[in-house]
């Protein structure tokens, strides 16, 4: 019922479609597992609670990898900044016009910037820009207090402006900005 | 007395302005900042700018063999998939055949003495000896039979 939202989620997480994939398929792994908690209401809520689960299994697998390259000192992709250049699986560039040509690198960069978030920031992001969920909601899907969902949101926001400085109307203010910054 | 807001505040009442409606004072203090201050003129227009790309972005749906993969690993680990047993009819047709086969070998076999050889049965007997064998080759294949039987009806689950 659900499976393209889960499946749109887990592509803004992941970043790159093989990892989405193994994302998209944990996820209904541990829902299937997990079946006697599912809110009782479907809707939001379900879909909140499937959300859920997908962030959780997304920092268990940073997790994993963290360690596998600490310790194994796998030369894999990183764990964000190496999948920003992978197949992001969403908005491949077009043809259309010269305006659709920029936009389209807009949101290259964008995912590309996205990608390289730190998780729990990331996952913040695409839960309220991508998917429209509440800041109290979101609080509540990662376990995290509210002022803090904002503090991240804050954090994400600020580091994505960085990265699409050249698309931006503050461009030309970045390095005032950056030295301002306390 | 009103206080003025810092740029950072400014930035996350812009940012909390998308969740919730602004008190009044927040809004005109916001404002007057904003007027005078283009570095948080420039956090909202990029906001804006951030928030229409998303909105455009064109979110692929998940490959029917995404679907199909997802589907048996989540049957796989289903508890129930595990212990899941024979379906009903299939026991109760083994239970017919199985009483049926014990009569028909009781009666078939009631007239036979060890010494005699296969060319001295009766009919009755050979019917029995018959039935044995036959029953001995659907014991061997009904491991391969069921196995097919239940992949065929996952394929016309997942085909639903």
């Amino acid at each position: 019922m659900y499976r393209t939202d889960v499946y749109r989620f887990t592509l803004a997480l992941a970043g790159d479609v093989r990892d989405a994939e193994d994302l998209f398929q944990e996820t209904w792994l541990r829902a299937v597992k997990a079946e006697p908690a599912r809110p009782e209401a479907g809707g939001r809520e379900a879909k909140a609670w499937l959300f859920a689960i997908a962030a959780n299994a997304q920092k268990d697998l940073l997790r994993k990898r963290r360690v596998r390259r600490l310790f194994l000192r796998e030369r894999t992709r990183a764990i964000s900044g190496g999948t920003a250049d992978a197949d992001p699986g969403w908005d491949t560039p077009g043809h259309a016009g010269r305006d659709e040509a920029v936009r389209s690198d807009v949101r290259i960069c964008l995912r590309r910037a996205v990608a390289r978030l730190p998780g729990r920031e990331r996952s913040i992001f695409v839960l309220k820009d991508i998917e429209g969920f509440r800041h109290e909601e979101i609080g509540r899907m990662l376990g995290i207090p509210e002022p803090t969902v904002r503090t991240l949101l804050h954090r994400a926001v600020r580091r994505l402006r960085r990265e699409l400085a050249e698309f931006g109307p503050g461009a030309e203010r970045q390095t005032i900005l950056e030295e301002g910054r306390p | 007395m009103t206080r003025s807001l810092r740029c950072r505040e400014v930035e996350r009442l812009t940012l909390e302005s998308e969740d919730r409606a602004l008190s009044e004072t927040e809004r005109s203090l916001a404002n007057a900042h904003l007027g005078g201050c283009r570095r948080c003129r420039d956090f909202a227009a990029d906001r804006t700018l951030i928030r229409r790309e998303l909105a455009a972005v064109r979110w692929p749906t998940p490959s029917d063999d995404l679907v199909f993969r997802t589907r048996r690993l989540i049957r796989g680990c289903r508890p129930e998939a595990a212990t899941a047993g024979l379906p009903a009819w299939i026991i109760v047709a083994l239970a017919v055949v199985s009483v049926v086969t014990a009569v028909g070998l009781t009666i078939g076999l009631a007239d036979v003495t060890p010494d005699m050889t296969l060319a001295d049965l009766p009919v009755g007997a050979l019917a029995a000896v018959i039935t044995i064998a036959q029953n001995a080759l659907t014991l061997f294949f009904a491991p391969v039979v069921l196995r097919t039987f239940r992949a065929r009806r996952r394929m016309s689950e997942d085909a639903r």
